[in-house]
């Protein structure tokens, strides 16, 4: 009760006195939570989406059995339906189809090939007409019928009866769509990117003559889920996987796990920037109103009174921008959710359609009232100092000048935030966080807290060391800023304290990113060295395109100006998604093309490579290269015996090498293509790579291509140039989505050296009055507050710098090598410190605009009258 | 006749209720004067001394400075005008904390783009005359109250002005070095031939001056020359 007095009586007052102060720090905080929240809406769709389309596609099947990509024989369906304990088996064709023209993964959509009359003991359907999916004979007797759903259909502009060109492994062919389904049953899979056909069409078209991907199981009733399914396994032998819908789930979830730890500690950050927000408006408040709280102290006002004085000022504040928050992360859901969508399809070669975005009622209080109670938190501690204030400070008039307590205070915040940025660069090179995941949050918060603590230091010392500048410069105004700045560590430390964690956030990102790029500009450079690759539409990076039969081969040859590549075993490489306990790795079969480049594209990591590639190639046994990741996963070293699942049974293989490709960062594992061919039993080939002939120009040999095989087959021809732009730009795109965190903290940044700007003038309200009595202008005064500004957005710019790339270095080199099992090399973003610089002045700047009028349009009498 | 005050208003409004703290002020002030103004509380000394130095502008009637009416130039001319014509003396000395005695000193000239070398010479020799030749380099919070006024002195000097305006210089001073600042003030008076408007209310600190004003209320209530 005393307390809401006070509040009402003088907490409220003073937020009513300073609502700029109060409007930025719910503003701090409301974008610091937006960022949150917009992040955990994503993951949380991310993995409902997924969940959802899982369970749309298994419907009522409590078992799937499927065998990898290749697909297993047709006749094993009988084999399924007699085991004990199995109502309803129901087969079906998987295969990915891109509209023609496709460049994008976007443009790709899911074929279901089904059996229409045994689909109903499994999945629903409900189309806008329903007789097509109750009456399936029409359907059925037109083969290049195709259901889509009403969402495909309404986001690219068809309807029942338009005819829509599709590649598959025969070629670009043409299909009319009968019916379009509603966001019901099995159609909300795939975020409804997804097309129906009949199996026996869907064999035809994707080169799966004979073959089944996937049968789903309805068991009988009270039948024991676990006996029926190692039944199953018994009977059909190795190389199948019978799995429960909640099963994949959870294995697709845990790959998620560290991609979105990643993204929800990107978010964070932008959350800590604006808890700084926060606790710098208080720690300011206390300090201008000491007198006051000397005061009330001297008219018996308690010492924990006082404390929750500041802390209910804050209630409202935290409680106001967390509600905006909410309501701003939901827009900035929508936004990013694409973003996000490439960037997991690139990182993990599939593709999450986020078919909505829900951010349910109790995340929303749980948001309002964390938010809250982390504004609370964060003002609690510079809330304690006004515990500390004296009743004689009612007394004094001057409350200025430097205490030694501050001091102590802000040498003791250097040293610790040192201590973080130790503990952090030793954890991250030992790996400590492998040991609890706890210790690997705790490791990426001491990376910022650490710069946000020792940073305003490194600005300090920068400031002094260019103290006299100014002065040599004669340009007093100039001068009397970097005093200004100098004069109040405490005050300069704060400033710089937002806006430098924004920097350093974008500086950080800025390491990742161009690592990564870098990283991989290189690699290509060594991997592709044809001059031409050609296949079907989608993306090549990733194999993420509709495979062809290598039939084709010979006719390509044919064309005038394509030369072979190596002997005439061919020039082709199929690329299939493998899991591999639980990952989802990536198996490259490749034609014995390599040795005429001496296997310059075989980027063998530690022994050498000709050497290598021979023993792999010419092994008596089985054998493979596979990449660090898969080492890692599968706890393998060089050597070791490893073996795969094939539709034919397992196979084992020696592991010739360690080959470093950036396919799958799970793991990547190059078999010899006439190995595969055996054990798979799948001639479809992703790519061919080929050479031109001298005196032949690349458009020459594409449009010759176009004219003789292009229409047929729906082929896609692009030159190495073309590829490697096209990576490069993938890497783009799928840092897309850290613009919007990089713009957030920024902003966040922005605000808090604006307030901190703001109160800054504020207390030098009288000096400025002086300034102006003894002859300055306003647009001194102006220029003054700008200067400032800027200085502190120079060097807090320079000091992220410095630190964002010393912690990008270890991320790149310890972290991201650790999770995502790619070796990435560290590459200092050149590009990106001059951005960094910019950046920060030019926020610096618009920070300033405001204070700067502010400060030149004060009264003179009145600003010498201020207290 | 260097300073010309014409019936003078100045009136601020509070809310609802407006104070008329000039009510129609007109004197005149030669050169070498030093004219001492008295009053209670609130009668509008400061205003009176603000609207002179250009600091405020008058609601009504005018400030004729050096045969220039201040009342008519621009926020920027008048800025100007104040670095070079006038010098001011405040009770909290108002010095900039982050700067030594000797830059504080300068700072007026400094504002019109001289460098610190043209202008150190004549910095010290104020200084010197200030009796602080010790003190130069010290930064305010090094100096006693005594010192950080006399610093301000100086820096009203630095100039060379038309007029020094000084609004209870020795207000926040104990009294003994109230006088030696009042010596100093007269004495420098005395030798440059410096006009001097102070603004007191201790008939002590009066004295010093040539001139006596007493106001009450707003308006002129006496105007002595002793
Ligand atoms: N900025 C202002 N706003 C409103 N009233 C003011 C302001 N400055 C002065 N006054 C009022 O004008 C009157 C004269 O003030 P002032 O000149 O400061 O008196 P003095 O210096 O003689 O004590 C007083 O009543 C004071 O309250
Ligand atoms: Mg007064």
């Amino acid at each position: 009760m005393r307390l809401f007095n006070v509040f009402r009586h003088i907490g409220l007052s003073h937020l009513k006195a300073r609502p700029a102060r109060a409007v930025l720090t719910t503003l701090g905080v409301a974008f610091g939570i937006s960022l949150y929240v917009a992040i955990a809406i994503i993951n949380h769709s991310t993995r409902n989406s997924m969940r959802d389309s899982i369970d749309a596609v298994a419907g009522k099947a409590r078992l799937s059995i499927s065998a990898g990509i290749a697909g297993f024989p047709e006749d094993r369906l009988e084999v399924i339906r007699v085991i004990p304990g199995v109502k309803s088996a129901v087969p079906m064709i998987e295969a990915r189809a891109f509209f023609e023209g496709a460049t994008e993964s976007a443009d790709g959509l899911q074929i279901m090939g089904v059996d229409l009359l045994q689909e109903a003991s499994v999945r629903t359907y409900k189309a806008t007409d329903q007789k097509i999916i109750d009456d399936p004979l029409t359907f059925l007797n037109q083969a290049d019928s195709i259901i889509l759903t009403q969402n495909l259909a309404t986001k690219r502009g068809l309807k029942i009866d338009d005819k829509i060109r599709l590649s598959t492994a025969l070629g670009a062919r043409e299909f009319t769509i009968r019916g379009l389904l509603e966001p019901e049953g099995a159609a909300r899979a795939y975020g409804g990117s997804l097309a129906i056909m009949d199996i026996d069409g869907a064999r035809v078209s994707f080169g799966k003559e004979n073959k089944l991907d996937r049968v789903d199981i309805v068991p009988r009733n009270g039948e024991d889920l676990n006996a029926l399914q190692t039944r199953i396994e018994s009977t059909l032998g190795a190389g199948y996987r019978v799995e429960r819908p909640e099963t994949q789930s959870e294995q697709m979830e845990r790959m998620l796990d560290s991609y979105q730890l990643i993204l929800t500690f990107f978010s964070s950050l932008a959350l800590l920037v604006g808890l700084f927000l926060v606790m710098n408006s208080i720690s300011v408040a206390v300090a201008e109103r000491k007198r006051e709280i000397g005061t009330l102290r001297a008219l018996g006002a308690t010492r924990s009174l006082m404390v929750a004085l500041f802390v209910s000022e804050v209630v409202g504040i935290g409680f106001m921008g967390s509600a905006l928050g909410c309501i701003l992360g939901k827009g900035l859901a929508h936004k990013m959710s694409s973003q996000i969508t490439t960037s997991v399809a690139a990182q993990f070669q599939m593709r999450i359609e986020i078919s909505h975005l829900d951010f349910t009622t109790s995340q929303m209080l749980f948001t309002l009232v964390a938010g809250t109670l982390a504004a609370v938190i964060a003002a609690f501690f510079p809330a304690l100092r006004a515990a500390t204030i004296h009743p004689l400070e009612s007394m004094r008039r001057h409350s200025e000048s430097s205490d030694p307590a501050e001091t102590r205070r802000s040498n003791l915040q250097v040293v610790f935030g040192v201590l973080l940025l130790v503990f952090m660069s030793l954890s991250m090179i030992f790996s400590w966080g492998k040991v609890w995941i706890g210790i690997d949050l705790l490791t990426k918060a001491s990376a910022v807290l650490g710069a946000a603590l020792f940073g305003p230091f490194l600005v300090l010392g920068l400031l002094r060391l260019t103290r006299g500048f100014g002065a040599k410069l004669s340009f007093p105004v100039l001068r009397l800023a970097q005093e200004n700045l100098l004069r109040s560590r405490k005050r300069t430390g704060a400033n710089v304290m937002a806006l430098m964690v924004g920097l350093f956030l974008v500086m950080l990102i800025a390491s990742v990113r161009s690592s990564f790029h870098d990283t991989l500009t290189q690699w290509l450079d060594r991997i592709f060295v044809a001059d031409i690759m050609v296949g079907s539409n989608g993306r090549f990076i990733s194999g993420d395109v509709q495979a062809i039969q290598d039939s084709i081969l010979p006719e390509l040859l044919a064309v005038p100006g394509i030369k072979p590549i190596g002997t005439d075993r061919g020039a082709a490489t199929r690329i299939i998604p493998y899991y591999y306990e639980g990952k989802k790795m990536a198996i490259k079969a490749i034609d014995r093309y390599a040795d005429f480049y001496r296997f310059q594209n075989i980027p063998v990591n530690g022994s050498d490579r000709v050497q290598t590639a021979l023993d792999w190639y010419e092994s008596p046994e089985p054998a493979a290269l596979v990449s660090r990741g898969f080492l890692t996963n599968a706890g393998k070293k060089i050597g070791d015996h490893f073996e795969l699942d094939s539709p034919g049974g397992k196979v084992s293989f020696r592991i010739a090498g360690e080959i470093i490709d950036y396919a799958s960062s799970q793991g990547v594992i190059y078999l010899d293509r006439r190995v595969y061919k055996k054990h798979w039993n799948d001639s479809l080939v992703t790519v061919f790579v080929l050479n031109l002939e001298t005196g032949y120009t690349f458009e020459q040999v594409r449009s010759e291509i176009a004219k003789r095989l292009g229409k047929k087959w729906n082929l896609v021809t692009i030159s190495n140039r073309e590829f490697k732009d096209q990576m490069q730009s993938a890497v783009e795109r799928s840092f897309a989505y850290t613009r919007v965190i990089e713009t957030i903290a920024l902003l966040v940044g922005l605000l808090g050296l604006l307030n901190t700007l703001l109160i800054s003038v504020m207390e030098r309200t009288r000096e400025i009055g002086v300034l102006r009595a003894i002859g300055s202008t306003r647009v001194q005064i102006s220029k003054m507050i700008l200067f400032e500004a800027v200085i502190q957005g120079f060097f807090g710019a320079c000091v992220a710098i410095l630190l964002g790339a010393y912690v990008g270095r270890l991320f790149v080199e310890y972290a991201l090598t650790e999770q995502l099992g790619w070796i990435i090399e560290y590459h200092f973003p050149k590009q990106s410190v001059w951005m960094t610089i910019i950046t920060g002045v030019l926020v610096a700047a618009v920070a300033g605009i405001w204070p700067a009028r502010r400060a030149s349009g004060l009264e003179i009498t009145e600003a010498l009258d201020y207290e | 006749m260097l300073l010309q005050v014409r019936s003078l208003e100045k009136t601020y409004s509070r809310g609802e209720e407006t104070i008329r703290a000039l009510r129609g002020v007109s004197l005149e002030i030669p050169e070498g004067q030093f004219v001492s103004i008295m009053g209670p509380s609130g009668s509008g000394k400061s205003t009176l001394l603000h609207l002179m130095g250009g600091l405020d502008r008058p609601s009504s009637g005018q400030v004729i400075l050096g045969g220039e009416s201040i009342d008519r130039l621009s926020d920027h001319d008048l800025s100007l005008f104040r670095r070079r014509k006038l010098g001011f003396i405040f009770q909290f000395f108002n010095l900039l904390p982050t700067l030594s005695a000797l830059e504080n000193v300068a700072l007026p000239r400094l504002l019109g783009n001289e460098s610190l070398k043209e202008i150190e010479p004549r910095a010290r020799e104020l200084l010197g005359m200030m009796g602080l030749e010790s003190r130069i380099h010290h930064k305010p919070d090094q100096l006693s109250g005594g010192e950080m006024q006399r610093v301000a002195i100086a820096r009203a000097l630095i100039s060379d002005p038309l007029l020094i305006l000084a609004d209870e210089p020795t207000g926040n001073l104990d009294s003994k070095t109230g006088e030696s600042i009042l010596t100093l003030l007269r004495d420098m008076a005395l030798k440059t031939g410096k006009t001097i408007v102070m603004v007191t209310h201790d008939p002590k600190a009066a004295s010093y001056g040539n001139r006596l004003l007493r106001m009450r209320d707003g308006v002129l209530e006496s105007d002595e020359t002793v």
